[in-house]
Formats: C-alpha cells, structure tokens, sequence
C-alpha cells in the first residue's frame, strides 16, 4: 500500500468549504460585475522571464520548472505580473479604461502558516487606463461595496505614495534606506509604533529620524484632523502638494457617499510594501478583529503596465485572498455556512421500486430541486441515518404499500415529523416543506 | 526584451468566452446538483506519486517539478487520481455512495492545441453496479438538452468483454496489468494487421486473435458484435456475465430516458485506468466527444490499499462551448441586470449623482460611471464593447435640473428627459 498525502501547503475544499467559498466569489463577483467589471482568465503557467525581476527576494518562492520543450516556466505568482503580458497581447482588442476582474489561484513555495497557504484563490479587480483620483475613489467604493455584501462591518485604510515619499524627503534618506523605514511602518499593525522605532534603532536610523518618524506616526483622528496634522509635519516636502491634493479630493469624493458598515479613514501608518504602487494604497480589516490584519489591500500602480511603444498605462485596482477572508470571516463569526445543497433523499424500500423512484426524483428535479436517491436497498433506519449525517433536510419514503395506495411519506428530518401526501400532490407538498412557497408548483 | 506570448498550449481567456465557460460549468453543477452531487476542489500541484496508480498519465508526460526538498510533484493532469486521494484522505468511512461534482485546470503537454484547459467532471464511489455510471450519463444529457442539443449518441463499452476472452483462452493464468497493456497497445495499433501482430506476441491463438479482430472489425454493428459474443460466450461460459452486465447497461441506459445508446467494442479510451464500462457521449450526429468516462474501480485499492468501487465522467469546458456553437447553438446567457454607462458632464455633477448610482447598484443594476471625460460618440464606442443596454449622458440645466440624454443600445433610440433633482433621476433610470 502507498501513501498519498497531500502536499504542505495545500488543501483539498470538501463540500462545506466549497460551498462557503464559493458564496464569497459569488458575492465579490456580483458587486465587480455591478461596477462594470468584466472576467478575464490567463493561464497558470507563464514563461519564467515574464515573472522573475518583478518580486524582489520573494522570487525564490515562485514554482519554475523546465517543460517538456525545454522552455522554462513558471506557475503564477499573483494575478497582476500575467496583466502585464495580457496587456500586451490584446492592446488593439481593448477599449480603454478596462475595467477587468480575474478569479484565479496563485502560487508560493512559502513556509505554510495558520490561514497561508501555498495554492491561495484571489480576486482582482481593476480599472486600467484611467489615471483619475475618480478611478481610486470607484476601488475604494467597491471594497466598501463588497464589504458590506458580505455583511462585515469594516473599516478601509488608505494613504498615498506621496506622503509616504515626503516623509522620507524629510527625513532626508536616500532609496535603500526609505525601502527599510517603509518596510518597518508597514509592520506597525503587528508591533505598534515602540516596536517601529525600536526597529528603525536597531538598523541605525539616527534618533533625529526616529524621533520625525515617531511623529509621523503618532497622526491621527478624523480625516480632517489627519490632513491637518500631515501638513504641519511635512508640509514642505516637494511632493507632499500632490499627495495631500490626492487625499483631500478622495476623501471629499467618499463624504457624498454612505455606507452603513464601512468607515473610510486616512491613515498614514499604511505603506503596502510593494514597490509597484505610485498613489493610493490601501488596506481592509475589520472593525470587530482587527488584529486580523487586512483582508483586501490595493492601490495605484501608473508605472507597471505598458502600452507596446513603452508609454505607461495608469491602474488602480484591488486584490482580495478569498480563503483568508474566509478564515477572517470565521474569525467574526460571519462566514457563510452550508452543509449540503441536497435537499430531497429519496429512500429505496425495494429496486424493484426504481422506476418509481426515478420518476419521483426526475418530477423534482424539474421543479428545481436537488434529489439524491439511495441506490441500494437496506434498512430504513440505516438510510435515514445516511440522510441525516448527510443534513438533507427531506426524506421521501415510497414502498409497497404506499404506491398502492397512491401516497407518499414525507420525513422532515429538522423538525422530525413525517407527513402523508397523495401521490399527485406530491412535488407542491416538497416544495412547500422545502419552504418554496413562491414556486408556481408550491400548494 | 521579453516575449509577450502565452506559452504554447496556454491561452488566455477574454471575457465574451469566459462568461459563456462559466454559464456552461453553472449549468453542468446545477444539474449535477439536482442529483446529489457536491462540489469539491483539489490542489493543481501533487505529489508525483499519485499517478502511479494509472498508466494513463506517466510522471514523464506530466508537467513535473521538484520542491525545495526535491519531492518530486506534477500538475493535475488528469482529476480522477487526485479525487480518489481526496475520498481517501477524508471519507472512507463516510457513507456510500459519494458523489462528487468538480472543475478545474487540468494540464496536458501531450496536447497540441490546448495544454491547459478546464475539465468539469462527476465521479461516484462506493457503487459497484452500474446505475451509477446510467446517472452520471443522465446528468450531461440533461445539460445537453437544457442547451437545446436535438440530441445524443452515446457509446459504450466493456473492456472487461476483452479481458475474459483472453482469460478464458489462456492456459495460464494472466496478470491484470499484462492484459491491461496489451489492451493499451491495440488501442494506439495502427491497423488490423498491427493489433494481430500485438495479440500474437501476446501468444493468443489463431481462433481467439480472429474473433478479437472480428469484434474489432464490427465497430458499432451492434447486432454483428451480439452474434460474434454469443458465439463467444458458447466456446468460453466465463464470458457470459460480463455480456449480460453489458446488456443490462444498455437497458438501464434506457430506463432514464437514454436513448441512442450503442456498444462499439472498439473503443478503447482509457485502457490506461478505466477497469470495465467505459462510455463517451456526443452530439445526435456529431462525430467528437463531449465528454468520456468509465469505471475506476481498482484505483482507490493501488492508492489506499483498501478497495472502493468508482465511477467518473469528464469534459473539457473548452472543447464543449466549441461544440455547442459548432452545433450552431447559442449559448444564451442568462439575463443579466441592465447594464448603464453613465457619463457626467463636469464633476460637480458626478458628485451630486453618486449616491443615485450607488441606490441603482443596491437595486441590482450594473451601473459603471463613465471615468473619462469625452464625448458622447466616445462614451458610445465604449458602451458597445462591454455590450451595455443604455447610455446616459447628464448635463446640468438651469436652476438645479438635470438634462438627460438616454441612449437604448439594445433599440437603437435615443430619448431626452428633464429631471429637477436626484431622487427623479433615481426613478427615471430606474424605468429606462
């Protein structure tokens, strides 16, 4: 006997978490397409050189391997780098802005954790060719939009490049060392500002930095008072005009708009370590566990994407890991659960009986109901067991003496009663237990 | 400078097709639904030892790749061995049968045309008789007919018929995997002359090697093939309930409504893994499959040691939407919310609509705000490539009214309308 087990890192979806993730894609999906997103899908595998250069030391976890013409190839990283190239190859076949969303698996030779996973789902969503805040303010709206579909109180975090690149203006770094500071505030959710700043000393920024960068930090309250408190720190930067013009545009562009569960906050702790983006950034996480950390994240990205005579095309977008916004779902006790969509057993007395049984599964079916007839005869009792560890909700029992009788017995296994029905009212009396009262068919 | 082609045999997906391939999935795990089965998913990266369990998928075919450890792992190149391990891993116990509906990337770098493709398939474990395989059959059926094919040919086939009879002609007893390999060689025989030259190397005698050929040689001449197992059956009494399994299948096929049912004996898809029946369906006169399937039987025992009987079916997604419109069939999607671009003239305007656009979105229309400013013809262009049922185009009119200009794509009109504030253009759009 050999042992087939599944690889670190990877996970098989059952029936109960198939069905749970698959009610996220459909509820994300159904917001993008209200936006007038489009689904496009690429390959899992691209050439190798398509994807290395673009992730810096996370490289090294990208799956590559030698096909069988002795090219190499690569399983994708992420859904945005494949953009690249999609781009490229339908120029002429796309009207700008493209607004665009991939649902698709990615994958990273990481060091598997709690909730990480080397084969992962995402969703992207984004607008490519448009460089306006209008473009930014529509991701925002979106994630809002898909938050509140999902029912989850939230709260969406944003910042620009901009501030960011004042910062370091002040604090008069050159570009390895502003790559250091961005990466110690992007862990300020995990270790708070003391933990910031014990970092940045630990590197050797001098206390002059730390102490501007503890400033930095310590901005916070309302939108207002945020804009407020930015520009009296850096309010001489060079690019910090452009940067609070950013924020103030989105942030009045967002007041006319209301969500119930969703609050938009500025903040200047978000830095996204990703060196692709050039405006916005932003982060998701919610309101009742946040140490969770983010669960959508995004921003602008104007220098990624190209048109084939090099010019760049503006995008902003936003990427959604489904299976750890499962997992935070789980966390707030909001993730959707389903046990079997099932919903009539039909029980076998006898095989004799199995065109009867057909007959009553096909009549079902027709009326839109999921049945599962029970291939062998047994023991009552035993089947009903089946039905139940299986949580299908109904059990038609048919034998003898009820087709003499033209009848038929209806077991509702939640509320443990058992009804008899005359055979002709047979689908409308299913229906009505099965609570479809609307169905034209339905008593 | 880097190559912006997709690998060969990859391709991308735009969206006219990709929604059409997920319509088409929709439908088959509706179906699938309505008779029990559930959706589960495995990983596309396994470990390479999973298909040593079938010769149908040798490692050296596969996509394969080592991990930082050097285990050697492969792309999913086939789902029936990943999902045996799935039953194996979590549901041995469970109770029988289990049905499992599933679709996902499967990778072929034997393919030509299409390396990577989706493959929807439906397998059952736990029954060992065929009304598993009728249901799993049923199930395309009523798919194909809910997409308004006229019709379907189904062919099957019992590799088992092959199996006795060459048995049965043995003095010896013969290993399985030996007649599974010979069986895999006929299968790729180029003629009549090579499949005797395999059955003589394989010491078969004459009179056997003929009436092997002569069932070769009645392909679907279902009343020929009958007559020629008859006679089998009369020189060989083993072979008998094999062919009265065959017949039974055939009657069963027919008891869910499954008509057009015929055996051709020489096909012979699968050898690789399939253990008995195996069948393919097509359209009423259409020549390629949709799909093909067949019983695994032995695999979960050469996987976990412990033998469940199984069943599966397979189609590419692909290859079905081809054949759909092939059939010149038109794969109506389902209704859509209506779709409006709305385009703003000036962005003061924009702002004081916004939360007009946001109260349709919460209604359930796909409302897109036009984010360039340009033109009216512009908007339109735009509006015709993501198929939008109108356009509106607002401008502000004296004091605080709203000038709209609706623009029905699906009639080819265009109407004007005043509105004086928000709330009347939320009922105006909402009726246009």
């Amino acid at each position: 006997m050999s042992t087939h087990n599944l690889l670190s890192g990877f996970q098989d979806f059952l029936p109960e978490s198939m069905l749970a993730r698959n009610n996220l894609v459909s509820v994300v999906r159904g917001c993008y397409e209200k936006f007038g997103f489009l689904p496009q899908d690429t390959p899992c595998l691209e050439r190798t050189e398509l994807l290395t250069g673009k992730y810096g030391d996370n490289e090294k976890m990208i799956y590559s391997f030698e096909d069988h013409g002795g090219r190499r190839v690569s399983l994708r990283y992420d859904l945005t780098v494949p953009l690249t190239r999609f781009i490229n190859m339908y120029i002429n076949n796309i009207v700008f802005p493209y607004r665009r969303y991939q649902v698709g698996l990615s994958w990273r030779a990481d060091k598997p954790g709690k909730g990480r996973f080397r084969e992962f789902m995402q969703m992207d969503a984004d607008i490519i060719g448009d460089e306006s805040v209008l473009a930014d303010v529509e991701v925002l709206t979106l994630m809002a939009s898909a938050m509140e579909a999902l029912g989850v109180r939230s709260t969406i975090r944003f910042n620009c490049r901009q501030i960011l690149d004042s910062l370091v203006e002040m604090c008069q770094l050159d570009s390895e060392t502003s790559v250091s500071l961005m990466r110690s505030i992007d862990k300020f959710d995990k270790i708070g500002q003391a933990g910031v700043l014990a970092e940045l000393a630990g590197i050797g920024f001098s206390p002059g930095i730390i102490d501007k960068v503890g400033d930095y930090l310590k901005i916070t309250g309302t939108n207002a008072e945020v804009l407020q408190g930015l520009t009296r720190l850096l309010g001489e930067a060079g690019a910090f005009q452009t940067g609070i013009a950013l924020l103030s545009s989105i942030t009045d562009l967002l007041a006319v708009q209301s969500h119930s569960l969703v609050d938009f906050e500025i903040d200047p702790t978000i830095a996204r370590g990703l060196d692709y983006y050039t405006g916005l950034i932003f982060e998701t996480r919610f309101v009742e566990n946040p140490e969770f950390g983010s669960v959508c994240s995004g921003g602008r990205y104007d220098r990624l994407l190209k048109r084939p005579n090099g010019e760049f095309l503006p995008a902003v977008g936003l990427s959604i890991g489904i299976d750890r916004l499962l997992a935070a779902m789980k966390s707030v006790g909001k993730a959707p659960v389903f046990k079997t969509t099932t919903q009539v057993f039909i029980a076998n007395f006898d095989e004799k009986l199995s065109s009867e049984y057909l007959k009553l599964a096909g009549e079902l079916r027709q009326a839109g109901v999921a049945v599962e007839i029970f291939s062998k005869q047994s023991k009552i009792a035993k089947q009903l067991d089946i039905a139940n560890k299986k949580y299908i909700p109904l059990v038609v029992l048919v034998g003898p003496d009820e087709i003499s009788l033209s009848q038929v017995l209806l077991k509702d296994m939640r509320a443990g009663v058992q009804i008899t029905v005359q055979r002709d009212q047979f689908v409308p009396a299913v229906l009505e237990r099965l609570g479809l009262n609307n169905h034209p068919l339905a008593v | 400078m880097i190559k912006v082609q997709t690998i060969k045999g990859m391709n991308d997906i735009l969206p006219a097709d990709l929604l059409k391939m997920e319509y088409v999935e929709s439908l088959l795990f509706k179906s699938a639904a309505k008779y029990g089965f559930s959706r589960v998913q495995t990983p596309i990266l396994e470990s390479a030892e999973i298909y040593k369990s079938t010769a149908e998928f040798p490692e050296e075919k596969c996509y394969s790749l080592s991990d930082s450890k050097g285990r050697k792992m492969v792309l999913r190149s086939d789902p029936d061995a990943p999902l045996v391990r799935l039953v194996a891993n979590n549901w041995v116990n469970h109770p029988k049968p289990i049905k499992l509906s599933f679709c996902g990337s499967i990778f072929r770098s034997w393919n030509i045309h299409r390396r990577e493709f989706k493959m929807f398939s439906l397998s059952t474990f736990g029954l060992d008789g065929f009304v598993a395989d009728v249901e799993i059959i049923r199930i395309i059926a009523d798919v194909m007919e809910e997409i308004g094919f006229s019709g379907h040919r189904i062919e099957f086939n019992n590799l088992n018929l092959f199996r006795d009879i060459i048995c049965a002609a043995d003095r010896e007893p013969r290993q399985d995997e030996d007649i599974k390999r010979i069986l895999h060689d006929i299968r790729f025989a180029a003629d009549e002359e090579a499949i005797a030259a395999i059955l003589r190397s394989s010491g078969l005698s004459e009179n056997i090697i003929a009436m092997i050929l002569d069932l070769f040689h009645s392909r679907s001449d279902e009343p020929r093939i009958y007559e020629i197992l008859d006679k089998a059956s009369k020189m060989f009494p083993a072979l008998t309930p094999e062919i009265g399994k065959t017949l039974s299948f055939k009657a069963s096929l027919a008891s869910y409504g499954l008509q057009n049912c015929h055996l051709n004996v020489s096909n012979l898809h699968g050898t690789g893994f399939y253990s008995g029946l195996t069948y393919r369906i097509f359209s009423k006169n259409g020549s390629k499959e949709i799909g093909d399937g067949g019983r695994y039987d032995q695999m979960m025992e050469r996987i976990q040691g412990r033998p469940m009987p199984a069943t599966g079916i397979g189609l590419g997604i692909e290859r079905f939407v081809e054949l759909i419109e092939a059939e010149g069939l038109t794969i109506s999607l389902p209704s859509r919310a209506k779709n409006m671009i709305i385009a703003f003239a000036g962005s003061e305007l924009a702002d004081r609509c916004r939360p007009i656009l946001r109260k349709l979105r919460s209604a359930g229309y796909i409302i897109e705000e036009d984010l360039a400013s340009r033109d009216l013809d512009k908007v339109m262009r735009y509006a015709k490539t993501k198929q939008a049922n109108r356009v509106i185009m607002i401008k502000s009119a004296e004091p605080e009214a709203l000038q709209l200009k609706i623009i029905d794509l699906d009639e080819d009109k265009s109407d004007s309308s005043l509105v004086n504030d928000p709330e009347e253009l939320y009922d105006v759009l909402l009726k246009c």
